[in-house]
């Protein structure tokens, strides 16, 4: 017997993406002036990055058996679909390896890269099993550890996550255990310690990559945040933009932080010129519709002329973001649970558990909720307004 | 403690790509036929961006595409994207003009509009093979849209699915629509078991019961009246069992169907002859309407349902069962009523109708429980 209400959600799913790819298309028309520019490249011919791509890809084609090359391309166009955002060039390296994948043992590297694609696009089952088969094949690759690592911690599975960090420090990484434990024993109720361990690292290590560092930096923001202390977030905050003022992970992550302090001002003039960025224009969006202003409702539409468009292709990987469009742009909790809850089946970091506590609260549905607040209790997360929202969930209970 | 280069290039990994930092979706493509009076025309959106990367628009090498930047590669655009576009029509190529390059703006940036028609004469049934960028990015996906008349159908190609059929037969709502009715009164008329049923409950239409007896009515209205709760009631179930079926809300096995609807018409014609059920008659042609539906349903998924207009297809054919019993009663009530007060039918076919009903419908009973064929070829 099928569920009605996924017969339900078919049905209206049918409906929409019939009407939807009509609604996608606009009315086509013929520029007025022909030095119109329609669309920005991200780089100009000449840029170094493009350059090396170009060279790249003839070496490639001219020797397509030179691993070398090709696992080079595809970890360059890897590298371009983190900084830019756009999963374009993780179809690019993904037909790339694609000779070399096809085989029955694919060479290690091989492996790793497909690992890493398929964690991008949210498959993280089939990156567990590529990263498990580098590692069964070479105990000690401290990338393939470093992943693995990671994704148990975005799954909330912490046992398995420890278990691999211990591996760092048969392959001599100690360092990344260290910040690893740091970063699980924020998650874990002891932001205090984990804050100090991090910050004396980064005091100690002046010379690390500016990556490395404004991504700790963030970590610490984050931390300050659990700790109720808005300033040292701030500060930290503030500090990792410096390090790379065009990371949109970082500006997102601020501007949820403003958000929460009601500092719209801020947040529209962090991302008002980055309305490429789906995640950055719901920040955006947000905001403008909380500060009432007169471009909210153009800012909404347009996220959600995105949320069709990415639908329509049948994978969605920006669950959390839908979720959080439901609930505090269009009023629509039941909606946002929904979301909220698929989300969760795949990540469960702490964000996604809020994101998932806002809608159950806004959906007055505290049986729903019960998988993160069971994940609040096991964790002891300590960040007040997660707290709060416990608190208010468990009300409604009685 | 400093960490090597070593390390520093590991954790570097989760600076870089923050699973959460995708700017927009991946590249896809937004493909539109119309099929009118036999001929394809259609237009088709690309991304920019993916043709600056399959035959480079840049010409300056400024970052920036300019309206005349397409322009001058209008040639080379559509050559490209056609050659990787095959539409197929009654086993025949058709070859496909390029007409006109437009831009459109779409959520995602700035796309070419390829206008085109094919001169071939569309036949039933249109494949359609698409290998647009597949060669280079394996997660681009062509979204397809076929329109005929007012009935739309739409696929998603993609690197491992580029052939998608699209069949035209139903080339509009309302053909479609009475195909849907005619295949309803249709199935109620060779559905032998609907027919039986409905006819058991209708023979004793133009009696009343007095004691334990049947008596002949007077007058018409009774009859009519009798019959409609009857119909009426048989209409509802089957109509909700139906939808229900149909939209796959509930679905029952369908050996306990066929049983069921076997024992029901037994029951129904058994009531002829030594009256169970006297005055709740509705109920009986409620309940067993119920399962009916449920029957409606199956031969409804065999004939197949388009995703796209299943209302449409529901609603034909739940008006043609309604047609095809409604001709039923129209032809049968005043025959009996007409006959009522004869020996004939009062002694002799009204029992021995009911007698034979009951009989075959042992008999599909015990085919479906046991998974026999006695009578049924």
């Amino acid at each position: 017997m099928g569920s009605w209400k996924q017969v339900f959600a078919r049905a209206i799913f049918i409906v929409s993406h019939v009407f939807l790819i009509g609604d996608v298309m606009a009315t086509p028309f013929i520029p007025s002036n022909d030095q119109e520019v329609l669309e920005r490249l991200p780089f100009k011919a000449q840029d170094p990055i493009n350059q090396k791509i170009k060279a790249l890809r003839l070496e490639v084609q001219k020797n397509p058996n030179d691993l070398k090359q090709v696992v080079l391309l595809a970890r360059t166009y890897f590298q371009l679909a983190g900084s830019e955002g756009d999963p374009r060039y993780i179809g690019y390296a993904q037909s790339i390896i694609q000779p070399w994948s096809s085989f029955t043992h694919p060479p290690i590297e091989i492996v790793l890269v497909r690992g890493l694609l398929f964690q991008f696009s949210h498959d993280f089952e089939k990156a567990s099993s590529a990263f498990s088969e580098v590692l069964f094949r070479e105990p000690l690759n401290g990338e393939a550890i470093s992943w693995l690592v990671d994704l148990n911690i975005v799954q909330a599975n912490y046992v398995e996550a420890q278990k691999y960090n211990q591996l760092f420090l048969k392959a001599s990484l100690n360092e990344n255990k260290f910040i690893y434990d740091a970063m699980i024993a924020g998650i874990h109720g002891q932001s205090k310690t984990a804050y100090q361990q991090l910050f004396q690292f980064i005091q100690n290590t002046p010379k690390a990559h500016p990556e490395l560092k404004e991504w700790v930096l963030i970590r610490l923001a984050e931390m300050a945040v659990r700790l109720n202390d808005p300033v040292l977030a701030e500060k930290n905050f503030k500090e990792a933009l410096t390090m790379d003022p065009q990371d949109a992970f970082g500006i997102a992550a601020y501007c949820d932080f403003l958000l929460d302090q009601k500092r719209m001002p801020e947040v529209i003039a962090l991302t008002k010129n980055k309305k490429n960025s789906d995640i950055l224009l719901l920040r955006l969006a947000q905001a403008a519709f909380m500060a009432k202003t007169d471009e909210a409702s153009s800012l909404i539409n347009a996220l959600e002329d995105r949320f069709n468009a990415a639908n329509l292709r049948g994978d969605r990987l920006h669950l959390m973001e839908e979720s959080r469009y439901q609930l505090k742009l269009k009023n629509n909790p039941t909606k946002a649970l929904e979301l909220a809850k698929l989300n969760w089946k795949k990540q469960r970091e702490p964000k996604d558990a809020r994101c998932f506590l806002e809608a159950a609260l806004a959906a007055k549905n505290v049986r729903e909720a019960q998988a993160v607040l069971q994940w609040m209790r096991e964790t002891n997360y300590e960040d007040p307004l997660f707290v709060s929202l416990q608190q208010a969930l468990l009300r409604l209970q009685k | 403690m400093r960490p090597s280069f070593y390390t520093l290039f590991f954790l570097s990994f989760l600076v870089f790509f923050p699973r959460e930092a995708l700017a927009h979706k991946p590249s896809d493509s937004y493909l539109n036929f119309k099929v009118e009076d036999n001929k394809i025309s259609g237009q088709w959106d690309i991304a920019l961006r993916d043709l600056e990367f399959a035959v480079g628009l840049d010409a300056n090498g400024d970052g920036q595409i300019t309206w005349k930047e397409v322009k001058n590669k209008q040639g080379e655009i559509a050559s490209y994207a056609f050659a990787r576009l095959q539409v197929i029509s009654g086993e025949k190529n058709c070859p496909i003009q390029s007409e006109r390059l437009l831009i459109d703006n779409h959520s995602d940036g700035a796309y070419a509009v390829l206008t085109f028609k094919s001169d071939c004469f569309v036949q039933q049934d249109l494949d359609v093979r698409y290998s647009l960028f597949f060669d280079f990015d394996t997660q681009h996906k062509g979204l397809v849209r076929v329109q005929t008349g007012s009935v739309i159908s739409s696929g998603i190609f993609a690197a491992q699915e580029n052939k998608i059929s699209f069949n035209l037969v139903h080339q509009s709502f309302f053909k479609q629509f009475f195909n849907y009715v005619k295949e309803g009164i249709w199935h109620i008329w060779s559905g032998f078991d609907h027919v039986l049923f409905l006819l058991s409950l209708l023979l004793p239409a133009v009696f009343f019961i007095e004691g334990n007896a049947y008596k002949p009515v007077v007058s018409f209205k009774p009859s009519v009246i009798h019959t409609l709760s009857i119909v009426t009631c048989f209409t509802v179930a089957h109509s909700i069992t139906l939808s229900l079926a149909a939209l796959q809300i509930v679905v029952l096995p369908s050996r306990l169907v066929e049983s069921t609807i076997a024992f029901s018409v037994i029951f129904a014609a058994f009531n002829n002859l030594r009256p169970i059920v006297q005055s709740r008659v509705w109920l009986v042609a409620f309940l067993f309407g119920l399962i009916h539906g449920f029957g409606f349903a199956s031969v409804l998924m065999d004939l197949g349902l388009k995703e796209n207009n299943l209302i449409s297809c529901l609603l034909g054919f739940n008006l043609g069962v309604e047609i095809g019993q409604f001709i039923i009663v129209l032809f049968v009530l005043p025959a009996i009523f007409f006959l009522r007060n004869t020996r004939f039918y009062r002694q002799f076919f009204f029992k021995f109708a009911s007698l034979i009903i009951c009989l075959v419908a042992f008999i599909w009973l015990a085919e479906r429980v046991f998974d026999l064929k006695i009578i049924t070829r």
